[in-house]
């Protein structure tokens, strides 16, 4: 019964026009903003995530199509897209329970069809459901599981505590699962992905169903796992908080990659004008004018009901400093100054096509 | 109301329609009778039977009626759970649903789908009568009282799903009602036949035979005698109406008062935690172990104590009353010595049922724990064994004459092989099933051990929980140790290299290789209907093992009566010896060997399609 799991590969690295498993792919649409090429990917091992030429196919629904991401180590990585985009299954392949059909996955450098069992030990996956024994109290599913991966008795009470204490559950050690709330439930559930240690934490809309303290005290301890190294990637639908939380971004759509890269870039305006934000204590009368007057200016608007102001200007060397400069010689009062970003909304919204897939 | 209703019905029926199963099962129906009707035919041709029809109809009926019981346990009982189960209950009543239209909604997709299970033999088993021996009253007769039987074993499946927090709970509820009617009426029997015989008890007795849902027996009984020219409509069938009524309006009576609180997972658990926080494994194990010196004693000391009560001869006391007292003294004491041992430990110990075993032995401490119920289902199987044991020594030694050890150990065999096997698959299938429920197959699937580590698990964790059935059969085994040896050791002196005998010598372990193999298809039936279907599938997996053995039985039968006619020609006879007895067990053993690996792959494939799916 201790069989180990089969090594053989589940399938062949493909070229990049290799054939779909059961027909042929759609050719990839050249207009798409994919930001990875192949020259840019960095070599296996030196990623926490590598996925190249990914395929998938369900009977005759495609659902993943040549996708290609990497994932730096000790990153905050979202995964966006619209429901049915193919976001829960690349997860499943990351995590080993789906065999790539085409293409390659790899975990800290190991292929996850040819060394299961590895890659098993490295991730802590953590589905989009609530997947638990609810009869059991907190400790004995942490404590199954801990066993599960083999830690010693005196490892499993050290990591329980360590876990419990991470995720605030301390107090409700010995409650019975079923009788959790939501959010507690939620804190479990990552408390035991976290139990075998592993390098990389793939959460699939962790924050679903929570109300809005739950989900801030679980970003917070996302944050928390980020600084003691871990790799997070973190599949989410709630925008705003995966903008302020990410390092880096893919976003997904039918299939097919969109964007993948440093969130930043992203939410920053693709154009020939930059855009700024300037906040003034209070009404500052013929300000607009004033600003519409400097050389490096080409456009002003002032952001309804606030006392802030959207400058546009052209992309040059230096145009941040300029343009502050500039504003500093106007000698008006400033309370704030900071490049205008999109929202991550706007930038999916643009990315992604209408339709429910 | 009726909109509700409608709506209720239709879904089911519509869901049924969907599943395969349902048509699968229908098919597989049929498949049967038209493979007994053509083994009733060669039958016939060949002259063998004296009433073909008769023989091909009794087993259809008898057939039927097994099944209905077995279906009837876990077809109608989730009826009302699978939606306390499934939390949406509360759902239907906002949803302006009233008790009686949840009840008509949920019971009767499955009230049609059963008689349309029947209705579909009709038109096949009326061709009994063209092979002869029975007559279209007959046939007639048969199905209403089989409709009948329906309808009641709805009634109690529905009243118990109302009451029962599970299925698995309405599913015990009903097979206690089945059971319970006969049993009262063997202990009636018993005071009635001691000459304790008392108007009442006759009264007693009559009325539990007519309420009793094996009324079903002795009306099928009457029905199938030769002569029968009475109405199809017997008093069985009213009775049995009667009671499926009054069963139904009692579960809506009861509905909302019983449902009326939504019921948690925790709270719906075999076993509470808070009872199995303090019996844990090793409290039981000291109980027993404080326990069977009292056995000891209790064994040894009846026969005085009896006769210092009644003034009996110490010689003159039966050892049966021994036997029962012992196994009455482990049903009453163990739990009791249980309780006070887990009184001592509490404050040593704490609360914990104890660290969970480390490696892949987890997941058996985890199924043994959570699915079989620990150690309090531990106990509870000891002392319902032990119960069974001791109800079977006093029947054997009330109507049995001359006490002999032996024949006690047969049945304990028989019983303890039997239940132990039902055990086993319901074990391993309910460890399944509620990794589907709980939707835990996902997260099970990623632990760093293999698929099939998962499967020897929810195995290993089901012959866990069957320590007391084992120690049953091990009980039966040894006392049947000296007649199998005297058997076994007249066969080797009788075989003086005689071919013949020698195969006589094999055939106690060829049956036993084929028994084991069978056992292991119906558990791996058992774990892969689990995995397919929602409920019913151990009655599912006895269906098709049932099938399996007849039509195996049946060719054998046919293999062996060629051969004898072969034989009369004057042919080698030790060939035919031979050929009778190892080629079909080698077709067989073959057979059952390619079942077991192929079945054992479907498992294995179906659990890595799940995980990937949820």
């Amino acid at each position: 019964m201790n069989d180990s799991i089969p090594d053989e590969p589940a399938y062949e690295p493909a070229a990049a026009d290799s054939p779909s498993p059961t027909g042929p792919l759609t050719p990839a649409d050249p207009d798409l903003p994919l930001r990875v090429t192949e020259e840019d990917l960095l070599p296996p091992e030196d990623v926490a995530i590598d996925i190249r030429n990914l395929s998938h196919r369900f009977r005759n629904h495609l659902a993943v199509d040549r996708v290609t991401f990497q994932v730096t180590p000790r990153s905050l990585h979202g995964f966006v897209g619209p429901n049915g985009a193919g976001k829960t299954t690349v997860l499943k392949l990351i995590c080993t329970l789906l065999q790539p059909q085409i293409g390659a996955v790899r975990v800290h450098g190991k292929d996850v069809g040819r060394e299961t069992k590895a890659v098993r030990r490295q991730i802590g996956f953590m589905p989009d459901h609530f997947s638990m024994y609810r009869q059991m109290t907190v400790t004995e599913y942490l404590d199954f599981f801990a066993a599960a991966y083999g830690l010693s008795l005196a490892d499993r009470r050290r990591v329980i505590g360590d876990v419990l204490a991470l995720t605030d559950m301390d107090g409700r050690r010995d409650s019975l699962i079923s009788g959790l709330s939501r959010g507690m439930q939620q804190r479990v559930g990552l408390a035991r992905v976290l139990v075998n240690d592993p390098d990389l934490l793939l959460l699939d809309e962790p924050a679903s169903g929570l109300d809005p303290r739950a989900r801030i005290e679980l970003m917070e301890i996302l944050r928390a796992l980020r600084q003691m190294g871990k790799t997070i990637f973190i599949s989410s639908h709630i925008l705003s908080e995966l903008a302020e939380l990410c390092d880096s971004v893919t976003i997904i759509d039918r299939g097919q990659i969109r964007y993948s890269g440093a969130m930043r870039e992203l939410l920053e305006h693709d154009s020939d004008t930059a855009a700024f934000r300037l906040t003034v204590p209070g009404e500052q009368p013929g300000l607009e004018e004033r600003l519409l007057g400097l050389d490096e200016v080409s456009a002003v608007h002032r952001i309804e009901d606030s006392d802030e102001y959207r400058i546009e200007c052209a992309v040059g060397s230096e145009t941040e400093n300029r343009l502050l400069a500039a504003v500093l010689r106007l000698e008006i009062p400033i309370e704030g100054f900071q490049k205008d970003l999109r929202h991550l909304n706007e930038a999916f919204m643009d990315l992604t096509e209408q339709g429910v897939r | 109301m009726l909109r509700g209703t409608l709506a209720l019905m239709i879904r089911g029926l519509r869901f049924d329609c969907r599943r395969w199963q349902m048509h699968a099962l229908r098919f597989l129906l049929v498949a049967i009778f038209l493979f007994i009707l053509f083994i009733s035919w060669i039958e016939y041709v060949v002259a063998i039977g004296t009433a073909p029809g008769l023989g091909f109809f009794s087993y259809i009926t008898y057939t039927n009626f097994v099944f209905i019981t077995l279906g009837g346990m876990s077809f109608f009982t989730s009826s009302i759970t699978e939606e306390k189960e499934e939390q949406t209950l509360g759902l239907l009543k906002m949803a302006g649903v009233n008790p009686l239209g949840i009840l008509l909604g949920k019971l009767g997709p499955r009230l049609a789908n059963a008689l349309l299970l029947l209705a579909i033999q009709f038109p096949f088993v009326q061709l009994a009568v063209t092979l002869g021996g029975v007559h279209l009253r007959q046939i007639q007769a048969v199905y209403i009282t089989l409709a009948g039987y329906i309808m009641i074993m709805a009634g109690l499946g529905v009243l118990a799903s109302v009451v029962a927090r599970r299925t698995r709970g309405a599913a015990m509820i009903v097979s206690a009602a089945v059971m319970l009617p006969l049993l009262t009426q063997m202990v009636l029997a018993i005071f009635g036949l001691s000459g304790a015989t008392a108007p009442l008890l006759a009264n007693a007795r009559e009325a539990i035979a007519w309420i009793s849902i094996w009324a079903v027996v002795e009306r099928l009984g009457e029905v199938m005698s030769l002569g029968f020219d009475e109405s199809p409509l017997g008093v069985q069938l009213y009775c049995h109406l009667g009671g499926a009524a009054a069963m139904f309006i009692t579960s809506w009576l009861i509905f909302e008062r019983c449902t009326r609180q939504p019921h948690t997972a925790a709270e719906s658990g075999l076993i509470s935690r808070k009872v199995r926080s303090v019996f844990r494994m090793r409290t039981l194990g000291l109980s027993i172990l404080i326990t069977l010196p009292l056995l000891v004693i209790v064994f040894v000391a009846y026969p005085y104590a009896r006769s210092a009560f009644t003034g009996f001869g110490v010689q003159r006391v039966p050892t049966y009353e021994a036997v029962v007292a012992v196994t009455l003294a482990l049903a009453v004491g163990l739990p009791l010595v249980t309780a006070i041992v887990a009184a001592l430990r509490r404050k040593a110990v704490g609360r914990d049922i104890g660290e969970c075993w480390s490696g892949s032995r987890s997941l058996i401490w985890k199924d043994l724990h959570f699915v079989s119920g620990g150690a309090v289902g531990l106990m509870y199987r000891i002392v319902l064994y032990s119960l069974i044991t001791g109800l079977i020594a006093f029947l054997l030694g009330y109507f049995g004459g001359d006490w002999e050890w032996s024949v006690l150990g047969g049945w304990m065999l028989g019983v303890g092989l039997v239940a132990g096997t039902f055990e086993l698959a319901s074990n391993v299938g309910r460890g399944l099933r509620t990794e589907l429920q709980w939707q835990t197959l996902s997260t099970l699937a990623l632990l760093p051990q293999s698929i099939r580590s998962i499967v020897w698990s929810k195995l290993l964790s089901g012959l866990a929980a069957l320590a007391p059935a084992a120690v049953m059969v091990l009980f039966g085994l040894l006392t049947l140790l000296e007649p199998m040896t005297e058997g076994i050791a007249d066969l080797v002196n009788r075989t003086n290299g005689s071919f013949v005998n020698l195969l006589e010598l094999l055939y106690l372990p060829m049956m036993i290789t084929l028994v084991l193999l069978e056992i292991a298809v119906f558990v791996e039936l058992t774990a892969f209907f689990a995995l397919t279907i929602r409920w019913g599938y151990v009655v599912l997996a006895a269906v098709c093992t049932y099938f399996m053995n007849s039509v195996g039985g049946l060719a054998w039968s046919m293999f062996a009566m060629t051969l004898s006619v072969g034989s009369m020609g004057g042919g080698n006879s030790r060939l035919f010896a031979t050929l009778m007895v190892l080629v079909p067990w080698i077709v067989a053993t073959g057979i059952s060997v390619a079942l077991v690996i192929a079945l054992y792959h479907a498992i294995e494939s179906r659990i890595r399609h799940l995980a990937g799916q949820s």
